[in-house]
């Protein structure tokens, strides 16, 4: 028995100095407390304020999240007349160091002295959740002297958009400074174990990705597939038979799911109403830059993956809002030209996917310099 | 069913718990063979049944062949059962192969082709049987006595679908025997089985991500970043296929089974005939036995030694896949050998032999490395796209050419675990590999396999996990 216990806690103290430098290998790879859930605010989470964020896994980025829970350096003063940059994921820039998100890079460009971008960027928020969350940020950022969107993504269902009409309000509540006093203390030492233990975030995401599932066991769930398939070719087949026969076109009339994804009116005017809505809220400079993604093409070039089905909704809906429209796929395809250079992936994972690089974040950052550039002169002249 | 999954996990447990229980060794066969058919039917049923033709006939035709006095009918009976199993083979694995090649040499615009599965493991369990069947006919072997063994035999869970190609004079013996299920066997399996693990879903599958990428798109791609790929694509190869070997090394071992060597340290090889003693050891041994020696080997002079090199190589290559790459990729391995066997024989008749020490250890290096760079390019017709692919990545590689700078950095960090493993390896057992065991009686061993796996945990890459050798 003796010699049982002994042996048992030899393992736990094996187990508690391995766990402990695997811990400190996942400090340099993936570390830092999660989100913070929150209602009535822009975004419905942000990062744990004053927190430190290691990525390894896509890039490598060390990023700080400031005291309302945004990826900013707060090294230097914020400008009064500060610009707001909303976007996804790829404005947050968790991806590459934080000197070389399009955030940093365009206050270097604007004035390297202060701050004048502030970066709103939060993981997932694509337009429609932009325009939710607008004017709860107008409220929390009252002094903001321009807005620039970045959405990498075109394609939403029209009701998306409508139903983003329904804003969110405001509550000085759910600031990040609020919210880290008022954080319940069950929240906090969870906050607390995790910034100090990253090793379970990183082995939690690693579980989340695997895939326990048995539903191709035996061939069988391949089986019915090919079955449902040769099904369903059959009846289309028969379908296609019974519009010739009948002749009587129809087929129209009930629409392809296709058919249903394009444009169209619907999504145009809610698209509309969106963007009415922005400049309603706030009159002064509003950029929607759009990056489109990129794909290597086997004869050695690339092509832009513009969405065309709703690209020319976005340039009407903006002219008709005083929104200025940015497309960064032109400057993609010369940096590309210039030198093979990519604006997506990096060297740990592939090129032309994922997220925007050091690269993909400059070429943006000069493009809202640019478009910023040009709406100073214009309200100069 | 791969070893990567949790269906894997859970018929390992039933099946070791149900092993553990049986009180005879026929109960324990059963419950291996009932594990083993599992493990295969789960990928497809259906094919389970031509699992069984197969072992049935190879079960038949060896007691028929036994009972024959007569040498000429026994051999009658050997040729008609590797026909029948070669038949099999050659239907599902090379029939539009075959088709599509008459079709194109003939000017015919199309023959048809069939839509034919591949059946899983195909190629490795056909080898098995045939080596049983020769054994037999040999008289190295006797004929099973029951149905149970060969079948066990042939599809034993752990190397039924990628390998090692056990041989039936290795194995059956075994199957006579009280293997014991020890606990320092399942220490000592799990441990393999780990070590396997790691290079199958960290390193190999890591790596595939930028293998293909970059194969996908060659044009796209820099001179440095091609041949980075083409470096990376030898090191995920190595893991995955070794990967493998060893998780059913060390499966096997856990139930008290051995089984042979299949990769030890391949990339150490000073010349192709090295290469193919440390490459896919139990293919290349098996190739030698039952077709190179048969073909007369190098006993009916120098050019037909040569002649059957070539011929087994070219077949050998046409084992790993159905297309004239593999064929091309087996004729320059072949070309090799038969460079490599002049080169050895001009270099004996001319009594020239390195006696300086460190002109024979620069040699050595030279060779070595010489040696990993034709084994590199000899990778790029075996994973490239098509023919013109493998020739365009070979030019720009050459030529510098520029295009995209894609630096992926688990090739170096790869390169550099699996060299310093190599040269661990090579100082401490003479050149040769070997499976670090712990001694996990002692404190900080324990520690070691626990951030081991603690680490393989961290790192291993989540995405798609199917083994390359599943494809032959």
């Amino acid at each position: 028995m003796k010699k049982q216990i002994r042996m048992l806690l030899s393992w736990c103290a094996a187990a508690l100095i391995a766990a402990f430098c695997a811990n400190a290998v996942s400090f340099f790879y993936r570390s830092g407390a999660g989100s913070i859930p929150r209602q009535n605010a822009y975004s419905i989470s942000i990062r744990t304020p004053n927190s430190r964020m290691v990525r390894g896994s896509e890039g490598y980025g060390i990023n700080y999240a400031d005291e309302n829970g945004y990826l900013n350096d707060d090294d230097l003063p914020l400008s009064k007349n500060y610009i707001l940059l909303m976007g996804s994921s790829h404005a947050e820039g968790l991806q590459v160091m934080q000197k070389d998100n399009m955030v940093s890079v365009l206050n270097n460009m604007i004035d390297p002295s202060c701050r004048t971008v502030y970066n709103l960027g939060t993981a997932g928020y694509t337009l429609p959740f932009i325009v939710e969350g607008f004017q709860a940020a107008m409220e929390e950022f009252p002094d903001a002297a321009a807005v620039m969107i970045e959405i990498s993504k075109t394609s939403y269902a029209s009701d998306e958009l409508m139903d983003a009409l329904d804003q969110a309000k405001y509550d000085p509540a759910s600031s990040g400074k609020a919210l880290m006093q008022s954080l319940d203390p069950s929240r906090q030492i969870r906050n607390d174990i995790l910034s100090a233990v990253p090793l379970i975030s990183l082995l939690r995401q690693q579980y989340v990705s695997m895939d326990f599932s048995l539903r191709d066991a035996f061939g069988i769930d391949q089986w019915i597939h090919v079955r449902q398939a040769d099904e369903s070719i059959t009846n289309d087949a028969v379908a296609d038979q019974d519009d010739v026969i009948d002749g009587t076109g129809d087929v129209a009339a009930a629409p392809s799911s296709a058919a249903e994804a394009t444009g169209g009116e619907s999504y145009y005017n809610a698209l509309n109403q969106a963007l009415a809505l922005l400049r309603s809220e706030f009159d002064r400079p509003i950029i929607l830059l759009y990056h489109p993604g990129v794909s290597i093409l086997p004869d050695g070039t690339i092509s832009i993956d513009r969405d065309m089905r709703y690209y020319d909704d976005y340039i009407t809906a903006c002219k008709n809002n005083d929104i200025v429209f940015v497309d960064t796929g032109d400057a993609f395809l010369k940096a590309y030209e210039a030198d093979f250079s990519t604006p997506y992936g990096f060297n740990n994972t592939t090129l032309q996917g994922g997220h925007l690089n050091q690269l993909g974040h400059r070429i943006v950052a000069e493009e809202f310099y640019k478009a910023w550039m040009k709406i100073q002169e214009e309200e100069k002249s | 069913m791969s070893f990567v999954s949790l269906a894997f996990f859970l018929l390992f447990i039933t099946a070791y718990v149900a092993s553990k229980l049986c009180k005879t060794r026929d109960q324990k066969h059963i419950v291996l063979l009932i594990a083993s058919y599992i493990f295969y039917a789960y990928w497809d049923a259906r094919f389970l049944l031509l699992l069984i033709l197969q072992t049935y006939i190879s079960y038949l035709l060896a007691k028929q062949m036994e009972r024959e006095d007569d040498r000429q009918k026994a051999k009658r009976w050997m040729i008609l059962g590797v026909s029948i199993s070669l038949s099999i083979l050659g239907f599902f694995k090379y029939f539009n192969f075959f088709v599509d090649s008459f079709a194109k040499l003939f000017g015919i615009t199309s023959l048809g082709a069939l839509t034919i599965i591949l059946p899983v493991g195909i190629s490795f369990y056909t080898f098995q049987a045939l080596s049983y069947l020769i054994d037999v006919y040999r008289g190295k072997l006797k004929a099973c006595d029951r149905f149970i063994k060969i079948s066990l035999y042939i599809s034993f869970f752990p190397q039924l679908v990628a390998g090692p190609i056990v041989r039936a004079t290795d194995f059956l013996p075994q199957l006579e025997e009280d293997r014991p299920m020890t606990w320092e066997n399942l220490v000592e399996g799990l441990q393999i089985f780990l070590f396997g693990l790691i290079k199958k879903i960290v390193i190999a599958d890591q790596l595939a991500v930028c293998v293909d990428a970059v194969f996908a798109s060659p044009r796209s791609y820099s001179g440095l970043s091609l041949f980075l790929a083409v470096v990376a694509y030898s090191i995920q190869i190595y893991c995955d296929f070794s990967g493998y070997s060893d998780m059913a090394i060390g499966v096997a071992k856990t139930f008290g089974y051995n089984l042979c060597k299949n990769f030890d340290m391949p990339y150490l090889s000073k010349n192709p005939t090295e290469f193919w003693q440390r490459w896919h050891i139990s293919l290349s041994s098996w190739l030698r036995d039952y077709l190179y020696i048969p073909l007369g080997g190098n006993r009916k002079g120098k050019v037909r030694t040569k002649i059957n090199l070539m011929l087994t190589m070219l077949l050998g290559g046409l084992w790993h896949g159905a297309n004239w790459q593999m064929v091309f990729w087996g004729a320059l391995h072949g070309g090799a050998l038969i460079i490599h066997k002049t080169f050895r024989e001009q270099s004996s008749l001319r009594g020239i032999h390195v006696r300086n020490k460190t002109v024979k250890q620069l040699a050595s290096a030279v060779s070595m490395i010489g040696m990993y760079l034709f084994t590199c390019l000899c990778w790029v017709f075996f994973r490239a796209q098509s023919f013109p692919d493998a020739i365009l990545i070979l030019t720009r590689i050459v030529t510098g050419a520029s295009g995209i700078r894609y630096y992926f950095v688990y090739t170096f960090v790869f390169a550099a675990i699996i060299g310093i493993a190599t040269a661990i390896g090579s100082i401490r057992n003479h050149g040769h590999g070997y499976y670090p065991i712990l001694n996990l009686n002692r404190f900080w061993p324990k520690v070691a396999l626990i951030l081991v796996v603690l680490l393989t945990l961290m790192f291993f890459y989540a995405g798609d996990t199917a083994f390359i050798y599943f494809q032959f």
